[in-house]
């Protein structure tokens, strides 16, 4: 990969092995992170194919940003395009999606179990 | 992921004092059924169950993992036994493919039944199938009437099983089962005869499987016939209209916070508006899981069911709450 300053993956790109620098401030951005290696090395999509759909959340979170709304965190944008990959690969559905947002808005991911 | 394996099934056995788990299980274990049975035995009556696989819990550990909240009660001696015998499995993997949890008669079941769901290790081996309450048909009235251990029992239950029918009249039995009934409408009652008990009557309901089916048991009298005044008792919502999802998200988010402690177990298969399937959600006191369901037919009517098990619900406060978490319903006012 080339260094391209024009890309906004590169640009927001987290420095995975700086320094003392922490790369996950909470434990659900390295699951986040985890959970869409994990996919694409088990085949549900390419590599590439992620990046492009990240890129175009980056993408549309930066301009949303440049136009004034609150910008989503790294991987907030991260989490937006891995359901949005999964749906698209059919990992999982929307409805799905929504089903599992209802028992956490219910009791929080703390109570959230596989009851 | 998906490649995990499948997790070890268990069963919670519990009864009140005398009900007849220990003769249950003797007059099962040493059937033919083909499935290898652990034990885990929690209280030693005159008659010890006679397996190989037997394991003796001495005492109740009752551990709380987080200050005074409810869900995160778990009992200590059950996780490390339940540690040990997966390590044994482990060692020989044709050690057991069932476990059965026998409880103490005052026993309150839902320490046990949470270790399954908070402790990882214990969650990520073990899959809790159902907790099945034996209820001994001669002593069941007085039992419910004097200790609320027996009601909550047959609160938590997905099965009951009623114990020494042979000795009370028909009639006692079948007003037994009405009452049985009312405290927790969704666990079948049946007869168990402790000669011919079959395997298949504790082991295999999937009662905490979100895909079973939510049946209302037909003797579920609801308003009707109030002859016992039983601290713990269910009660149903149905409805054919959808529900507005972040109303009613909101609604048991509060409900729950406000009756944790007193929710014992409750069970809904929804309609939302804007999903073509159906929402399907159980839980424990807190601890709660939910899942798409079966699609909708075309056409098909969307009928809504709810049912919630616990202690001095306030049935009125949850049906008017629910009523408002109908889509199209004007909100309600503060």
């Amino acid at each position: 990969m080339t260094a391209n300053s024009s890309n906004p993956l590169l640009e927001k790109c987290l420095a995975l092995a700086e320094g003392e620098e922490p790369v996950f401030s909470h434990p659900w951005e390295s699951r986040a992170f985890a959970i869409v290696v994990q996919l694409s090395a088990a085949g549900h999509f390419t590599w590439a194919e992620w990046v492009a759909c990240f890129s175009e959340e980056v993408r549309a979170a930066t301009a949303a940003e440049a136009a004034g709304t609150a910008a989503p965190s790294y991987y907030e944008q991260w989490l937006a395009a891995a359901e949005k990959i999964m749906i698209a690969k059919g990992v999982t559905s929307r409805e799905q999606l929504a089903a599992k947002r209802f028992g956490i808005g219910v009791v929080g991911t703390a109570h959230q179990v596989a009851v | 992921m998906s490649a995990s394996r499948p997790r070890v099934p268990v069963t919670i056995l519990t009864g009140f004092l005398g009900a007849g788990k220990t003769t249950l299980l003797n007059g099962i274990l040493p059937q033919q059924h083909g499935r290898r049975i652990a034990v885990i035995e929690n209280e030693f009556g005159d008659a010890g169950i006679d397996n190989d696989l037997l394991v003796e819990a001495r005492g109740e550990q009752i551990v709380e993992m987080n200050n005074g909240c409810i869900c995160c009660t778990v009992r200590g001696d059950l996780v490390r036994i339940l540690g040990e015998l997966r390590d044994r499995r482990e060692r020989r993997a044709d050690a057991f493919d069932y476990v059965i949890i026998e409880t103490t008669g005052l026993a309150d079941p839902a320490p046990v039944a949470q270790t399954f769901f908070i402790d990882e290790d214990i969650a990520r081996y073990y899959r809790l199938d159902a907790i099945v309450t034996v209820v001994d048909a001669v002593h069941a009235a007085a039992q419910l009437e004097q200790h609320h251990e027996a009601q909550e029992q047959v609160g938590f239950a997905d099965r009951i099983l009623i114990s020494k029918t042979d000795l009370v009249n028909p009639q006692e039995i079948v007003s037994l089962s009405e009452r049985l009934g009312r405290i927790n409408a969704r666990a079948p009652v049946a007869k168990v005869l402790f000669g011919v008990a079959a395997v298949d009557q504790i082991v295999d309901i999937d009662g905490f499987s979100l895909d079973s089916i939510l049946e209302i048991e037909p003797g579920f009298l609801g308003e009707d016939a109030h002859e016992h005044d039983d601290a713990v008792a269910s009660f149903v919502f149905r409805t054919e209209r959808s529900f507005d999802a972040e109303l009613l998200q909101d609604f048991l988010r509060k409900m729950v916070a406000d009756h944790a402690r007193d929710l014992m177990r409750y069970k809904g298969v929804v309609s939302f508006v804007g999903l073509d399937s159906r929402v399907v959600f159980q839980g424990v006191h807190m601890l709660m899981n939910s899942d798409i369901g079966r699609p909708w037919a075309d056409g098909e009517v969307r009928r809504s069911i709810l049912v919630f098990i616990g202690r001095h619900l306030p049935e009125e406060k949850f049906t008017a709450g629910l009523e408002q978490c109908l889509a199209g319903k004007p909100l309600p006012r503060g």
